[in-house]
């Protein structure tokens, strides 16, 4: 069964894709098995924003080679949660990927993609966010409030086996993680009362706000919220200040729900999850599943 | 799969036989949306449409990746389909019987209802 590449590159659109015939599939992979420098990066991929974010390749589990997923940006095969990175020197297989569909993709685009690639955006910079942004949000009080990073959350790989509850905990599990479920405590109800012990089973801590310094391995600040009787959701603190989400399979965003950047989930866009719980902690040693 | 959750696993549901049948000739006639008709992206929470995951073949065991029927437009992988009144979108409400409590169903309905998404 052939191999499924697509470039990455359309907002409204569909992208790009195409089939790699057995013959250069073969090749690709034998490219990829050259590599032997490991690496604990990952492509920017949406994070650097609107326009070229590298390639997706893909093989269905149905195939008798089996299944294959791995994404090429800025000079990294990606190959999931599970699996090593390697540093894709010269950026040669993403080259060899532009190369595999020249038939469809036009000179123009072309182009943009050749040049795109040979930028290395600052990372840390992207990982910042604009300043103005950072202008508008409150102090982060916690040393060990993570960086907000949804490329990180936002791959085929990650996205759709894990929600609020493991962005908020910045754990990915892979498991669609409940409350409560690591430590034999499962939700009773869909309220405050009812998901806030189960919670508190995991190792969560309910404070009164996110005001107060958090030292190094006091870990940082998140938010119960409530849809009541349907369903909950958790909100956390960036190092920035400002405070992101994943609402359930969808992608990793920090903006609420009217599209604004959010200084506080109690008085954020919260669409039907009315009911405001509490700020909680939680740290690195919290366990959820 | 009704997208609708954040923190619980969204309702889902399978289609055989006749009402998978149904379906699949049901988006075999949409239209395609005129060029430059942009997907409108659902809220961040709350109901963000459904969720239709088809098998790779009648006799197989793995599925494709899923596809969002939303505000009247299905957004197909390579394909945007114009989802007339919203129709697909309000069978495959009907379509998940108890899977869906009724207060949700009603939250559902309700959305369906307004005039923009």
């Amino acid at each position: 069964m052939s191999v499924t590449v697509t470039l990455n590159t359309y907002s409204g659109r569909p992208n790009l894709s195409w089939q790699l015939p057995a013959d250069r599939a073969d090749a690709l992979l034998e490219q990829i098995g050259r590599l032997r420098e490991g690496t604990t990066k990952k492509p920017l991929g949406s994070l650097r924003g609107l326009g070229y974010r590298g390639f997706l390749v893909e093989r269905l589990h149905s195939a008798a080679e089996g299944a294959l997923s791995f994404y090429v940006h800025e000079g990294i095969v990606d190959q999931g949660q599970n699996e090593v990175n390697y540093v894709d020197n010269n950026q040669t297989v993403e080259r060899f990927l532009l190369e595999s569909g020249r038939q469809l993709i036009d000179d123009e685009l072309y182009s943009y993609v050749l040049q795109e690639m040979a930028i290395r955006p600052n990372l840390d910079a992207l990982l910042r966010g604009p300043e103005i942004e950072a202008a508008g949000c409150p102090p982060c009080k916690a040393a060990d409030a993570p960086a907000y990073n949804p490329g990180k959350w936002n791959v085929p790989t990650v996205q759709p086996h894990n929600n609020c509850y493991n962005y908020a905990n910045d754990q990915i599990t892979n498991t669609f993680a409940q409350p409560g479920r690591a430590h034999g405590k499962p939700i009773s109800t869909l309220s405050c009362g009812g998901v806030q012990p189960s919670a508190v089973a995991d190792g969560l801590v309910a404070v009164g706000g996110f005001g107060a310094p958090l030292g190094a391995g006091q870990g940082w600040y998140v938010a119960l919220v409530i849809w009541p009787g349907r369903d909950y959701h958790w909100y956390r603190q960036d190092n920035v200040g400002c405070w992101s989400h994943k609402p359930g399979q969808t992608a990793a965003r920090n903006v609420d729900n009217a599209g604004a950047a959010i200084s506080d989930p109690r008085t954020c866009n919260r669409g039907p999850y009315s009911d405001f719980c509490s700020y909680m902690r939680t740290t690195r040693s919290v366990v959820i599943r | 799969m009704a997208d609708i959750f954040s923190g619980l696993p969204n309702p889902r549901w399978i289609l055989q036989g006749t009402e998978a049948e149904r379906v699949t000739n049901w988006l075999a006639r949409l239209q395609p949306a005129a060029k430059g008709q942009k997907f409108l992206p659902p809220p961040d929470l709350g109901y963000r449409g459904f969720l239709i995951r088809e098998k790779e073949s009648q006799s197989g065991e793995n599925w494709r990746s899923p596809f969002r029927v939303y505000g009247g437009l299905v957004a197909k992988r390579d394909q945007l389909l114009i989802d007339d009144s919203r129709s697909l979108e309000g069978w495959l409400l009907q379509s998940a019987g108890a899977q869906l409590e009724p207060q949700l169903r009603e939250e559902i309905i309700r959305q369906l209802a307004s005039e923009n998404p």
